[in-house]
């Protein structure tokens, strides 16, 4: 059940704080785009030029570029699931709604923690 | 001519609130440029790399979809954000009293969006690379 008008002021109040959590979501966006767009690019780049360009590329530099691209897509996805959770409690806040995020930060720390299994699982079955 | 406000109070929350739409405009740019400039960035550098070698082979496909992806995904922010703030201000100055209406968050669909991106290129680079 949401909570029944205050006035104006307060009304537009909840706007403004509405329009602050969504800038705050977009920041997260752009933290976690940037992080995550730098591990594609590299994963892309050095895929393309190493497949393109044979041995041009140093075996070292090679072997550690999709560790470093998937840390990063990884660390940049956890964020954004954190910041989707802390947005989504905040506007149940302002609808006048009681909002625990507690499950849901333990719904999507479950999450991360299958999926980092799936990617463990899947690394060592390409390694054998 | 209108006529003189008189709640001095609500007109100013209202300047308060036109100027937070504003800023929120202004974030949906700067994150839908980075989302618009990398999804081209990515495919263009992808596709210079392509057409200086001799190998003949196609790489182009997994950044060309990952590219469109995220280009589809800011050009539709953009646009539902710029309707979202044309829809605000007409609804901060109509005449009638203001009354906080719930409804549906872009932010939070861009976000989930950019999750299921991020997941299917961690599994494709995955797949692919280890």
């Amino acid at each position: 059940m949401t909570a029944p008008p205050q006035g104006v002021t307060t009304e537009l109040a909840k706007e403004r704080s509405r329009a602050a959590a969504e800038r705050t979501l977009t920041s997260w966006i752009q933290s976690s785009l940037t992080l995550m767009g730098f591990g594609l690019a590299l994963a892309s780049t050095i895929d393309a030029w190493n497949r393109h360009f044979p041995g041009s590329v140093a075996p070292a530099y090679a072997k550690l570029a999709p560790y470093v691209a998937l840390m990063a897509i990884g660390v940049g996805l956890f964020l954004l699931t954190l910041a989707i959770v802390g947005h989504v409690g905040r506007t149940k806040n302002l609808e006048g709604k009681e909002f625990s995020a507690n499950a849901l930060y333990a719904m999507a720390i479950g999450g991360i923690i299958v999926f980092g299994i799936f990617a463990a699982f899947a690394v060592v079955v390409q390694a054998h | 001519m209108e006529s003189p406000p008189t709640n001095v109070q609500a007109e100013l929350a209202k300047e308060r609130n036109r100027a937070a739409a504003e800023r929120t405009l202004m974030a949906w740019i700067r994150t839908c440029l980075s989302l618009i400039s990398f999804g081209f960035g990515i495919d263009s550098i992808v596709r210079a790399i392509q057409e200086r070698s001799q190998a003949g082979i196609d790489t182009t496909r997994f950044s060309g979809v990952l590219g469109l992806a995220l280009v589809g995904l800011g050009t539709y922010a953009m646009i539902v954000s710029a309707s979202e703030h044309a829809k605000e201000l007409r609804y901060i100055t109509r005449p009638e009293g203001y009354v906080y209406r719930q409804r549906r968050s872009l932010a939070l669909t861009v976000a989930v969006c950019l999750v299921c991106i991020g997941v299917l290129a961690f599994v494709a680079i995955l797949f692919r690379w280890l």
